[in-house]
């Protein structure tokens, strides 16, 4: 689209989306959401950015193979975790007794290997959005 | 280290379909002999987990060692360990056959993507047979939709498309119904695990049954338009029209039985025989078997494309299998436990022959079969056994799952499906003997007068071998397999 | 064939003597036929012991030791097997390029058969050679040889290896044969493998591989009555097929074992559930066995089929189905030796009500059979619809030893006796035929004539069959027609005295049969006509030979009849429950050239005469039946409306069932399309209509269902 304002309120609020994606996504222990619903909305914004600039841009920006390097990163980072718990405690996906820190309940660093997880699924589920995003759109096109 | 089997298992199959991508740069045949290997090592873990569920009795795998209350559990016992070394030495079977099979519309750099597929629909089944979860088998039943339903529109063409959309729409309906029963059992019982539910259930079972009433209404339709019982098995048969022979052989042979694997464990494990009886379960599945078993047989005489009537004859055969279950004995259950078995290695063998035929012939409707048992003997004979099996000759696998589900059908004093059983034998010669008759003897015009063994690679034709030795060694020795589906039926029971 | 040996150094006078034979495996053919003769010669002697020549020979060490080592090799049955499937499977090596090799390497084998079933008698004797495997097939398989089974083992042997030898020259003016020798041999193993079976479920096996590689034979022309013939063939074969797996069900559930062992005690106490049991593998077996009213395959299957098939089919395979019958009937049903011991014990009347039913089954199939033979020009037709007469005949014979129960031992043998009879004749005048058509190419008796002089061997070797099957004394068929009305004379005498009209038609289908005999003997071989035969050369080929030895053990048992009863039949009758007196008194002295028995043949020649000069002047034998007389049609009919009813229904005025079909049937006329033919129309119609509409409207089959279980559930639940 070649719509002015469009395209300056989108280069404002991308970013401030994509900060609240992560926080979403840091704090799937402590308050609702978790690495989907901040997956969700990091895709989102990346969807936003297409819609506006079109897919070229868009492209540039987030690659193919960035995104097939960081679909198939966040399912390691997630199976990884679950072997370390499988290894040391004996039982896949294992926390606490694992070894991951406990922490303070409540505070940002707490509970075990969850942050973690959740890093993983939001990579994922914004890679995913983006790449269907795209096919779909590139489907069109064509 | 043996308890580990079972996640090694699935995370094996998981990395498998992560790893292919990063190997595109490589030539294909090391991810195909990586494939192999993996499938060959879960194979063998699958087969140690059998011996020694059958040596030492069940265990339970807690993940995160929770406990089952609060966390996911998987159980290991002889059900589930028996039908993943099936579906694993199946697959195995089929992906050997699936190496060469490019002709089919898959293009080259899609084929990646269909092992990839192919891998997460494994790492699927695998999760739905060894959860002990409602919610789990859930989210792994999703996968093995979606996964299963891009194994079988991957060509790129236009009927795919409407085939794939209705495929689509039917399980996305199917698996709403069963959240929906899920939901309503939680929602009285406040428990997820499967014995959790179960022990909670016989307790308030008179008193929330319009709840679970519903709830098994919703689950046991949803499961069973997956299942493809009767009147809905619409999916069928245009899926196997427009879908490559290996994803059909899968989906005919493996994945629909799946779906009655988790019929079964709702109804023996979740609901439990009293509440079945009370609701006469019994008679709602003994109907739509006998009349999927005749109404499957009377479409298949019907259709002109080779492939559309192996699904309608698929539907057919599911029929028997509700029927046997719907007996609600030790030995219909043996029984029905025994056919999928032996009509996955059947239908597998004909569709993988049928599979071979197209791959020489490029010809996919029946009058093209004329003559061509000259051409491609291997295949035409391992057709033939597939075809005899299903009609139930002696010396075959399906002559013994009849024989089986009759006795088990004589047990239950229900002589009349006694009689929709022989039927549907005599309507499945009607339409399976014309195509065996006219390979063989019909003359086709282009038809060499010597016959020559088919161009077909060897790989192609190791697994229809195989297949159509086991559907001859389970007809002479039935009781391989029998005494471990004893043991299986006894864990339902 | 002559330039074989031309460059052979053979000695002038063997030359000159194998140039009179057609070819060279004439000669060894020949050889081979004599050897038989001699060896099954030997064979009676030594069973006899004659001259004391056993006994001597037993002394000489070797030689009984030879002996003990056949006498306790269990095994020998699955070498019986085994023998033909691999003669069947190396000669596709051979093929059609060295087809006189591969001719000789059938016909050695089926050799090798007759000698290996020779071998057995020792064990068949004494009572049973047991195999069991207990773990195939889920229950167990098992073979067991008895003399009943060894007497059918023998008879089918030699008369599958004369029709190979037959089979030589006949497949030269046919192609393909080595697919037609392939399903010949695996045929004979199933058939084989049936008379051995131990337990039901095995001969079950065996009956339903024999139907699927006969009908490969049946097929074998592949012309398109070949194919309707063929198809007609298989269904009713799979049709019977899946009435004794039926039966098999039942029974293994109700009394857990299928071997061939007593089980009344238990079969009495299920009530009404026997008599459906026995009646499913009467049927079951009938069907094979060409029993009225489910013969129809008979006279369909027979004239497109080669005639070796031909021969093999009437000659063998319906005996199995006759020899299903039997052996169940009397396995199952008949009380153990040691638990009877008069003939008034109530454990007989379940056999009994069996028995009168099977009698009349008999009959109606006799008389079927003969009236519709006399109506046929087709030569082969008429032998086939002679054969369903004469499986009456056996049927009768069975029914009547069921009937009389203790005292049924003249209808057991007169029906084994039949059984080996009509195998000898039966397959002997197929092999006629085939010579008749191999010469001439003309199948219809009325336009043949005059045979005599060209084929004298032939016109000879049809005398002899026709005198046989007629019952004329002398020849095989008196006796065991005789051993027959003496059992239906017995079974209105102990009986019913309903049966004497039994016994009338008894002898109305006996005249009957030699009228029709009468017929074809005069036109085809007598009759003077204009036809010109000199194309037909006179050379002693294998033919021959095959017919002529088949020839003379007719005429050796109608001259020696005690041979076949004492050294076969007793034994086997002293092993199943019947009254030893009764056996003593009328079976082991039994007078067969009485002139009670030899009036009764004068008079059924006499009426046989009158019948045939009667009808030839009355046209008799070409009568019109109405065209609804078809036994399919009435059957069907109601089948055929409904369709018709289905189809326009669905699909408007343009139904692809045509409307003269059904009006109109001819019986000679076989183009009207069969039921299974019907069924597919229907069907696709059916489909047309439906599937599609079916496939749209998934979500309102979704919905529809969903309420109908829930409202199933909350009607009918209780809570």
């Amino acid at each position: 689209m070649n719509d002015t304002i469009l395209k300056s309120i989108t280069r404002i609020i991308v970013p401030f989306i994509q900060v609240y994606g992560v926080f979403i996504i840091l704090h799937g222990h402590l308050s609702p959401g978790g690495g989907f619903s901040g997956g969700a909305l990091i895709g989102t914004s990346l969807i936003l950015f297409t819609l506006v600039f079109g897919v070229k841009k868009a492209k540039v920006k987030f690659s193919e193979r960035v995104a097939e390097i960081s679909g198939s990163a966040g399912i390691i980072i997630y199976v990884l975790v679950g072997i370390v718990g499988l290894v040391l405690a004996g039982s896949f996906l294992t926390n606490i007794e694992a070894g991951f820190p406990a922490g303070v309940a409540g505070t940002l660093m707490s509970a075990g290997m969850i942050p973690i997880i959740m890093i993983g699924i939001g990579i994922k589920v914004a890679s995913t959005m983006i790449t269907l995003f795209h096919t779909l759109v590139e489907e069109e096109v064509r | 280290m043996i308890e580990q089997l079972p996640i090694i298992n699935l995370l094996l199959l998981l990395g498998t379909a992560l790893i292919i991508p990063l190997f595109k740069k490589r030539p294909f045949q090391l991810s195909l002999t990586l494939c192999f290997l993996v499938l060959l090592t879960v194979l063998v873990s699958s087969v140690f987990l059998l011996i020694h569920v059958l040596e030492y009795g069940e265990f339970y795998y807690h993940f995160g060692n929770h406990e089952n209350l609060i966390g996911i559990e998987f159980l290991i016992d002889a059900f589930s360990a028996f039908f993943t070394v099936f579906v694993a030495a199946l697959v195995l079977v089929i992906y050997l056959y699936s190496w060469k099979d490019k002709t089919e519309g898959i293009e080259n750099k899609e084929f990646g993507r269909y092992y990839i597929l192919l891998f997460i629909l494994l790492f699927s089944i695998f999760g739905i047979l060894y959860s002990n979860d409602l919610f789990n088998t859930y989210v792994f039943i999703e996968i093995l939709s979606i996964t299963s339903c891009a194994i079988i529109s991957i060509k790129r063409k236009k009927e795919t498309y409407t085939a794939a959309f209705r495929y689509v729409m039917l399980n996305e309906i199917a698996s709403m119904s069963y959240l929906l029963g899920v939901a309503l059992i939680y929602m009285i019982t406040g428990h997820l695990n499967l014995e959790r539910v179960a022990t909670s259930l016989q307790s308030i079972w008179p008193l929330y049954s319009t709840n679970i009433i519903i709830a098994i209404g919703f689950m046991t339709i949803g499961v069973g338009i997956k299942a493809a019982i009767f009147p809905f098995h619409i999916w069928l048969p245009d899926a196997h029209a427009t879908a490559p022979s290996t994803s059909s052989a899968i989906l005919s042979g493996i994945v629909v039985k799946i779906y009655i694997l988790v019929l079964v464990k709702l109804l023996f494990r979740v609901f439990g025989m009293e509440i079945v009886e009370a609701l006469h379960i019994k008679w709602i599945m003994l109907i739509l078997g006998s009349a999927g078993m005749i109404m499957g047989s009377i479409f298949a005489i019907a259709q002109k494309d080779v492939k559309r009537m192996l699904g309608y004859s698929s539907v057919a055969q599911i029929g028997y299998i509700i029927l046997g279950i719907g007996l609600f004995t030790e030995a219909g259950l043996q029984a029905a436990f025994f056919h999928i078995i032996s009509h996955g290695i059947m239908k597998a063998a004909l569709f993988l022959s049928v599979g071979v035929i197209i791959y020489y012939k490029h010809v996919q409707k029946l009058k093209d079969f004329e003559g061509i048992g000259y051409q491609m003997p291997i295949s035409m004979t391992v057709f033939s056994f597939g075809a005899l099996g299903m009609v139930g000759i002696p010396l075959t696998s399906g002559f013994i799952s009849k024989f089986n589900l009759g006795i088990a059908v004589i047990d239950a004093n229900l002589i009349f499906f006694l009689i929709i059983i022989i039927l549907s034998g005599l309507l499945n010669v009607v339409y399976y003997f014309p195509i065996v008759i006219s390979a063989f003897l019909k003359d086709n015009k282009e038809m060499q007068k010597i016959p020559h063994i088919e161009k077909v690679p060897n790989i192609m034709l190791i697994p229809i071998l195989t297949l159509g030795v086991a559907i001859v060694v389970l007809g002479l020795f039935p009781n391989l397999i029998m005494d471990i589906i004893v043991s299986v039926v006894a864990t339902l029971f | 064939m002559k330039s074989i040996f031309k460059n052979n150094a053979a000695p002038v006078i063997k030359r000159h003597m194998i140039d009179r034979f057609q070819d060279r495996i004439t000669y060894t053919s020949s050889k081979l036929i004599l050897t038989i003769f001699l060896l099954l010669v030997a064979f009676i002697g030594l069973i006899k012991n004659v001259f004391g020549l056993t006994d001597y020979l037993k002394n000489v060490s070797f030689i009984y030791q030879f002996y003990l080592d056949i006498a306790h090799f269990i095994w020998m049955p699955l070498v019986i097997l085994a023998i033909p499937m691999i003669g069947g499977l190396s000669q596709i090596a051979f093929g059609q390029r060295a087809s006189s090799r591969r001719d000789r390497l059938v016909i050695f084998m089926t050799f090798l058969t007759i000698i290996l079933i020779m071998t057995m008698y020792p064990q068949a004797l004494s009572g049973g050679l047991e195999i069991r495997f207990p773990e195939v097939l889920g229950i167990g398989i098992g073979f067991r040889i008895d003399m009943l089974g060894y007497i059918v083992l023998l008879i089918t042997s030699i008369i599958w290896f004369l029709v190979m030898v037959y089979a030589h020259e006949y497949m030269k003016k046919e192609n393909k044969s080595t697919r037609f020798f392939f399903f010949l041999a695996f045929t004979y193993v199933s058939v084989l493998g049936a008379i051995m079976a131990g337990d039901l479920l095995t001969m079950f096996l065996f009956f339903e591989s024999m139907t699927i590689f006969s009908y490969m034979l049946v097929i074998h022309g592949q012309a398109e009555e070949a194919y309707k013939a063929g198809q007609n063939y298989i269904f009713m074969g799979l049709i019977g097929g899946f009435l004794i797996l039926c039966a098999i069900l039942l029974l293994y559930f109700n009394i857990g074992d299928l071997r061939f062992v007593s089980a009344i005690t238990k079969l009495d106490g299920l009530g009404n559930l026997k008599y459906w049991i026995m009646g499913l593998l009467v049927l079951g077996f009938g069907i094979k066995a060409g029993m009225a009213p489910v013969h129809v395959w008979l006279p369909r299957a027979h004239p497109v089929a080669p005639t070796p098939a031909s021969a093999l089919l009437s000659g063998i395979m319906i005996k199995v189905g006759a020899f299903g019958i039997l052996r169940t009937a009397t396995s199952y049903f008949f009380p153990s030796k040691e638990a009877v011991s008069s003939y008034a014990d109530p454990i007989w009347l379940t056999i009994e009500s069996i028995g009168a039913i099977i009698i009349w089954f008999g009959i109606i199939t006799m008389v079927v059979g003969v009236f519709l033979a006399l109506q046929q020009s087709n030569i082969k037709r008429m032998l086939a619809y002679h054969s369903v007469s004469q499986m009456g005949y056996i049927v009768l014979g069975i029914g009547v030893s069921l009937y009389l129960g203790y005292k049924g031992a003249m209808g057991y043998s007169g029906a084994i006796y039949h059984i080996i009879n009509h195998a000898l004749f039966k397959s002997l005048l197929f092999m006629v035929a085939g010579v008749v058509f191999y010469h001439t190419h003309e199948a219809d008796m009325y336009k043949l004539g005059g045979l005599w002089k060209k084929l004298p061997f032939t016109a000879i070797i049809c005398l002899i069959a026709a005198l046989g099957i007629s019952g004329i004394p002398l020849f095989n068929g008196f006796i065991s027609k005789s051993l027959l009305h003496h059992g239906i004379v017995e079974a209105y005498t102990y009986g019913d005295k309903m049966f004497f009209f039994a016994e009338i038609l008894f002898i109305l289908v006996s005249a009957g049969t030699v009228c029709s005999f009468i017929k074809m003997y005069y036109y085809v071989f007598i009759r003077k006509t204009d036809r010109n035969y000199d194309h037909i050369k006179r050379e002693f080929s294998c033919l021959d030979s095959a017919m002529g030895l088949i020839a003379i053990l007719i005429v050796i048992i109608g001259v020696f009849p005690k041979l076949l009863l004492n050294e076969f039949i007793l034994p086997q009758l002293r092993l199943i429950t019947f009254d030893p007196d009764f056996i003593e008194h009328y079976i082991v002295d039994a007078h067969f050239f009485t002139s009670e028995d030899l009036w009764m043949t004068v008079l059924v020649v006499f009426l046989g005469v009158v019948l045939f000069f009667a009808g030839s002047k009355f046209h008799w034998f070409h009568i019109k039946l109405p065209r609804w007389f078809s036994l399919e049609y009435l059957f069907f009919l109601p089948a055929f409306i409904i369709m018709r009813l289905i189809c326009r229904y669905l699909r408007g005025d343009r139904c692809p069932i045509e409307y003269s079909s059904y009006n109109l049937l001819n019986l000679k006329n076989d183009n009207q399309t069969g039921f299974v033919d019907r069924f597919v129309i229907t069907m696709k119609a059916f489909n047309l209509r439906f599937e599609a509409s079916i496939i749209k409207s998934d979500a309102l089959i979704y919905t529809g269902f969903i309420t109908l279980v829930l409202l199933f559930m909350f009607i009918f639940g209780r809570f």
